[in-house]
């Protein structure tokens, strides 16, 4: 073999191999407001969601669902400014009820994932 | 780009949720793609600029493809212009884009994501990581090259290049490789985290692969430079056989460490896709495992080990420079100490493993998972167990082996996953069942958690009302509003306040908690927050005189859990619960005191309250409560 046709063949390989990376790691919850599962007596003003993981703004999306499966809230902004690993979601004032949020985020290693919890709100 | 990875699988992953619902919130692996459009609207304009621009791969993969047609183009114009300028700057231009293009994978990797200051860290060291890797990768192939040519031509002239060039590569090959162990651990150290993550998770084990070749790279690469390069050198004097067979050696290496690195970076690619070992569950693949943990308690223990380890290591090193100086007999009398040293030291600190013994639980440490437990406990474990986890339960005379104390020390050394273990799967030889049919694994895991409250209870009779010494009794976490306000957990408060909890009965306890109003200026100076919730769970009272911001509301399992840590009423029948207690919690989650009964004089309890957050203030730093990184 000459050394130009190595040549051709390792930037061939190369350029096959920089594509080699595509890095995987989920940002899971890690804790929420209202809490996962949890009753509250008052009405939250805003639901919020902690990340495991930095979520990228532009493709992290929630809602907030009530129990006839009407959207009383939602937003694909709603990554916070100052913490990027929360997703803050203001609500109007919500009657008593069962409610689940549902969201699906990016994290910032390009990984997506979704998932959705409940809350109860009893006076 | 927004396009299905192919061949990715939907799965649903149990979440380490922090509020520790025992129905697994699920989060799906989506093979919709990032944008969430199907596959043909995903591949358009709009779609790729919103990623390129919007996202922080999207950014680095930008620049990493622009770079790479800068890299291009610069490798054909290259070879126009090599007459005209110095070698130097053809080196330099040509170089500057290619480390561009390694660098910037660098923010297309789990570096990318890791948080707070140990990112630059993190990112740093992959950056260095990936150029080193590059110059290694990218100058073996040349050095096989130069090599062979010589080999070809077989003239005095190429052997000398040959010689000059193997020479160099030499000093690249150290840099390099020193670069690449350095950056590798620190990667290695966020990414994997633990020993146990490196054998029992799909990560840690390509990372082991990785590691073999490289350690195959090294040995012929220290081959080479050792040994094979200074009989090169010989190649112009009058032993120019021994130098052409030591060259052809070379080659040969040069040509199989090429094919170990481009395996490396195929290991590096399934790498770069899998969930990094800290990060995900821990299967342990073996049936055994060495326990450190017995180190903890046993400081001559401590030294025996270290001792062995020290001798062992010492032993091979003299070994090796035996062998080295053809002293075979010492060589062999050392190998033999080495190898029975850590023997010893492997006999003594084996233990049986499972493979969930280091899976880490995904119910926090809550009064919620607590009470659970509990109920799990009476219906299924007390026959044998005893109440109180001593083995003395009305059951337990009639069984052949009578049931461990699972409130002792050597019950507590077992870590949460062998518990989980031996529950879902049983103790062969004893009567222990295996649970797994009848339990579901969160409720196994809900057990574990009561066990560890079971044991704290035990260590909790030793409370009394001020604070002593430290013992690591966790207060579990649980969620509460405020009147007024939003909801709040216990664990927010952990590295702001101490919060003294104060269980109530109204209106029996009316007095204590005016007295708390009036002092709570003076509580909050020391640093003590007061949370207030009745006994029974009622929403807060209103009344004059107590402060609404000392009130709050919560679950009845919240009463449940702490209540155990109490200690009995003196004078009243068993299972009494005092109408008012309180419980001391300081900044870092740990329970301190606690108090039952009428208090006789609630201005000194404040007094002893502000000095005991006083003296905490002066205690040495602890690790918080739940400091255990859960996903």
């Amino acid at each position: 073999m000459t050394v130009s046709t190595t040549l051709r063949a390792a930037l061939g390989l190369g350029v096959l191999l920089t594509f080699a990376s595509n890095a995987l790691a989920h940002a899971f919850l890690d804790h929420a407001a209202p809490a996962v599962g949890s009753t509250v007596r008052t009405a939250p003003s805003a639901v919020k969601v902690w990340f495991t993981q930095e979520l990228e703004a532009a493709f992290s999306t929630i809602k907030v669902i009530d129990a006839k499966g009407n959207v009383v809230a939602s937003s694909d902004k709603a990554v916070d400014a100052s913490d990027r690993t929360l997703l803050r979601l203001a609500v109007p004032a919500l009657a008593p009820g069962k409610y689940r949020v549902v969201w699906r985020v990016l994290s910032v290693d390009s990984h997506v994932t979704e998932g959705d919890f409940t809350f109860d709100i009893t006076p | 780009m927004g396009c299905a990875t192919p061949g990715r699988v939907a799965t649903a992953v149990c979440l380490r949720c922090r509020d520790g619902c025992r129905r697994p919130t699920l989060a799906r692996d989506s093979f919709r793609g990032v944008a969430g459009v199907p596959l043909l609207q995903a591949v358009s304009v709009a779609v790729a600029g919103e990623i390129l621009i919007a996202t922080l791969f999207g950014q680095a993969m930008a620049w990493h493809l622009g770079l790479a047609v800068v890299l291009a183009v610069v490798l054909v114009l290259a070879r126009a212009v090599v007459e005209r300028r110095s070698l130097v700057r053809i080196d330099l231009i040509r170089g500057a884009p290619s480390a561009g293009v390694l660098a910037t994978l660098a923010w297309m990797g789990h570096a990318a994501a890791t948080r707070g200051t140990d990112r630059y860290m993190h990112l740093g060291g992959d950056v260095v990581h990936l150029l080193a890797a590059g110059a290694w990768l990218g100058a073996l192939p040349l050095l096989a090259m130069v090599l062979v040519r010589a080999a070809q031509r077989q003239s005095v002239e190429f052997d000398r290049v040959a010689l000059i060039t193997t020479r160099r590569f030499s000093g690249i090959g150290v840099t390099c490789v020193g670069a690449l162990l350095a950056t590798g651990t620190i990667n290695a150290w966020y990414l994997v985290g633990t020993p146990a993550a490196l054998i029992g998770t799909v990560y840690g084990q390509l990372l082991l692969t990785k590691l073999a070749f490289f350690a195959v790279m090294l040995a012929l690469a220290v081959h080479n430079r050792l040994i094979l390069t200074p009989r090169i050198q010989e190649a112009i004097s009058p032993k120019a056989e021994v130098a052409r067979v030591a060259m052809r050696r070379i080659t040969r290496n040069a040509r199989v460490e090429t094919t170990l690195g481009v395996a490396i970076v195929v290991i590096v690619g399934a790498l770069g896709i899998s969930v990094p070992g800290a990060h995900t569950e821990i299967s342990w693949p073996l049936s055994f495992a060495l326990d450190l943990n017995a180190l903890d308690e046993d400081h001559r223990l401590q030294h025996v080990f270290s001792a062995l380890i020290l001798i062992g290591l010492v032993a091979a090193a003299f070994a090796l420079r035996s062998f080295r100086r053809e002293r075979r007999t010492t060589g062999f009398v050392a190998i033999v100490v080495a190898t029975s040293s850590l023997a010893l030291f492997g006999y003594l600190s084996v233990i049986p493993a499972h493979p969930t013994t280091y899976a880490r639980s995904p119910v926090r440490y809550t009064t919620a998972a607590v009470a659970a437990g509990a109920t799990l406990y009476r219906s299924n474990c007390e026959t044998c167990h005893g109440a109180d986890g001593l083995g003395d339960g009305p059951a337990a005379m009639s069984i052949p082996v009578r049931p461990p104390n699972l409130t002792s020390g050597h019950a507590l050394h077992h870590l949460p996953g062998d518990l989980y273990w031996q529950i879902a799967h049983g103790i062969p030889g004893t009567p222990m069942p295996a649970f797994e049919g009848r339990l579901a694994p969160g409720e196994i895991w809900e057990l574990v958690t009561f066990l560890h409250a079971l044991a704290d209870d035990q260590v909790a009779r030793r409370l009394t009302s001020r604070v002593s010494d430290w013992r690591p009794i966790i207060a579990p976490d649980f969620p509460f509003e405020t009147a007024g306000g939003e909801q709040e957990t216990l664990e927010e408060q952990r590295g702001r306040y101490a919060v003294l909890l104060v269980l109530y009965a109204y209106p029996e306890s009316r007095t204590r908690l005016i007295a708390l109003t009036e002092a709570r200026a003076t509580l909050e100076r020391a640093g003590i927050r007061v949370i207030a919730i009745q006994f029974d769970a009622r929403p807060p009272v209103t009344a004059e005189g107590i402060d609404p911001a000392i009130l709050a509301i919560s679950d009845p399992t919240v009463v449940t859990a702490y209540a155990r840590f109490l200690p009995p009423l003196s004078g009243a029948p068993e299972g009494t619960q005092p109408r008012d207690a309180e419980v001391f919690i300081d900044r870092n989650g740990y329970i301190r005191s606690v108090r039952i009964g009428p208090d006789s004089a609630p201005a000194n309890r404040v007094a002893d309250l502000v000095r005991d957050a006083d003296q905490l203030g002066r205690e040495p730093r602890r690790p918080p409560a739940f400091g255990i990184h859960m996903h």
